[in-house]
């Protein structure tokens, strides 16, 4: 600890850079989580729990109808890939914005902003954090799933596709999250925005069901369509279950809609400046 | 009624003021609490009812086989609104009266409720009362999306059997409730009592897929639990408009009185147990 509030008080130099910070930062958020260790039991039982569920609901799901609908014929695998990407969502905002909204009221983030460190790497420190644990579900659910008969269809290069769809889910979300967490620094009770791209997610994203049974209620569909996590999830897949690469032309539209989002990045870093600037300025950076 | 009123009703002792008072008082006073959150009531709300919406749009793939095999129609969508209205029910009336145990001892404020003349008996049975009453909303919610779809069709003899059979599913939960109670306050941690009845309740419960799809051995665990046997019955009589004199019914009902004939004292005296003994030992501030 006392190593991090040397580094954190102490100027960007080389041997405290940009990335000596980032991950001290990442390792103390690291250790707070090791610490509870209910919660961390909780949380594999939950991967477990959550995992079997979906087992058992794909004995109802109609194997012609998602054939039809172009996910294959095991309802099981298109489920698992949803799950374990819906997770980076709830990791990248949510509990972003929360663990913000806690180190507010706990005052520490007061302290890192009287710090000479700049207040972006302790933002992207959670985020890094999030993407982490949600890489670790990811895989968690994976592996819960593959005794269960988990295939996927992958090839090297759409080893490569996947990782780099997660990668753009991760970036984006983790803009999200960070846009989120720099409003509550200024405007505190942000919940609200995070609960509401939850649900929408949980909601539209296709987590559970194919994407083009909204289309039965066409404006719905189109609102999915606005949500950058229905492009990922498309994109993921088509990659595991039909063996598509980021290259097939199926997944152009989802890559441009994935790299569009990608402005939301600099408007994210913009925000956390400017909202730490207003709290600084009006005196809010202690206020909860 | 003003602070001032609720703490004299609660100093008052007990023989001054009727037990039904003060587990009136008690559940009003919890349901004023959450009317305070109002932000918060309305995500709660809006998650059950992104949970109908979830499952409606995933009743398209959904075929009716497997449904039928296990004694319901084939429609998804009733066979899961069921499912989670009852859900509803069961996990955030127990859930809701774990975490305000935590949080009141977490804030220091249950050992000076559970000291009054009052006892702890009214006390905890006002909060489930509140609980109880807010979840019931969420169900009441839930089902009237159902029947509003055209999915259900409720006739006054099957809504008086569901009316029956979730009052027995009530106090056959609360076997588990006093026991999840106990469980925290020896070991002060609300979140995994919770955690653990939402998985129980979802998983073996049969909220929303039919037990028989479950293998042997999970099946005979899942039957230890009222709302396996219960959530069937409600199914059955609201889907098959089944009077309170079907003998599926009437069956459900005797094993609910039977479960909470014989677990509720024990159920109470392990919290009594539990209670004086933490008492005792000081820590019923700990947390």
């Amino acid at each position: 600890m006392s190593e991090l509030i040397a580094v954190l008080r102490s100027r960007t130099t080389r041997e405290a850079g940009v990335v000596t910070r980032l991950w001290l930062l990442f390792i103390t958020r690291a250790k707070i989580v090791a610490s509870y260790r209910v919660q961390f039991a909780l949380d594999v039982l939950g991967i477990v729990l959550s995992t079997l569920q979906y087992y058992f609901l794909a004995f109802l799901v109609s194997p012609a109808e998602l054939a039809r609908l172009g996910y294959g014929t095991s309802y099981f695998v298109f489920a698992v890939i949803g799950i374990a990407c819906s997770r980076y969502v709830w990791m990248l905002t949510g509990a972003v914005v929360n663990w913000v909204w806690h180190d507010i009221m706990a005052q520490t983030l007061a302290a890192v902003v009287a710090t000479r460190t700049d207040v972006k790497l302790y933002f992207l420190s959670h985020a890094l954090w999030a993407a982490t644990w949600a890489s670790l579900w990811f895989v968690g659910v994976i592996a819960v799933a593959l005794p269960l008969g988990f295939t996927a269809k992958l090839s090297l290069a759409g080893v490569a596709s996947l990782v780099l769809v997660l990668v753009l889910l991760v970036v984006v979300h983790a803009a999200i999250g960070i846009l989120f967490g720099a409003i509550a620094v200024k405007h505190k009770q942000v919940d609200v925005l995070s609960f509401l791209l939850a649900a929408l997610i949980d909601m539209l994203g296709g987590v559970i069901y194919p994407l083009s049974v909204l289309r039965k209620y066409e404006p719905l569909y189109y609102v999915a369509l606005c949500l950058p996590f229905t492009h990922a999830l498309e994109c993921a897949r088509a990659i595991v279950i039909r063996g598509a690469t980021l290259a097939s032309p199926e997944l152009l539209p989802h890559v441009v809609a994935l790299l569009a989002s990608l402005v939301l990045v600099p408007l994210a870093f913009r925000a956390v400046d400017h909202y730490v600037r207003l709290a600084l300025r009006d005196g809010d950076l202690f206020a909860y | 009624m003003s602070v001032r009123e609720l703490v004299a009703t609660l100093r008052e002792p007990i023989r001054g003021t009727s037990r039904l008072r003060v587990i009136g008082v008690r559940a009003l006073m919890r349901a004023k609490i959450r009317l305070t959150y109002k932000l918060w009531l309305l995500f709660d709300f809006v998650r059950t009812l992104t949970t109908v919406a979830i499952y409606l749009l995933f009743a398209h793939i959904v075929t009716p086989e497997e449904l039928v095999r296990a004694g319901y129609t084939g429609d998804y969508f009733a066979f899961a609104a069921v499912g989670i209205a009852l859900g509803a029910l069961t996990t955030l009336s127990m859930r809701g009266l774990a975490m305000t145990i935590r949080f009141e001892m977490m804030a220091g404020t249950l050992e000076y409720i559970l000291s009054t003349p009052s006892g702890v008996l009214p006390v905890i049975v006002g909060d489930s009362l509140f609980f109880i009453a807010y979840s019931s909303i969420h169900a009441a919610i839930v089902l009237a999306i159902a029947v509003a779809l055209g999915r259900l069709s409720v006739t006054i003899l099957s809504l008086l059997s569901f009316v029956l059979l979730t009052v027995g599913l009530y106090f056959a939960n609360l076997v588990l409730g006093v026991l999840s109670a106990a469980m925290i306050l020896k070991w002060k941690r609300g979140d995994i009592v919770s955690f653990l009845f939402m998985w129980l309740t979802h998983f073996l419960g049969g909220v929303f897929f039919p037990i028989t799809l479950l293998p042997g051995p999970v099946r005979v665990l899942a039957l230890a639990l009222p709302i396996t046997w219960c959530l069937h019955a409600i199914r059955l009589s609201l889907f098959y408009s089944l009077p309170p004199m079907h003998p599926t019914v009437l069956t459900t009902l005797l094993a609910c009185a039977a479960y909470a004939g014989v677990g509720l004292p024990v159920a109470y005296r392990v919290f009594v147990r539990v209670y004086n003994s933490v008492r005792s030992a000081g820590t019923l501030a700990q947390y």
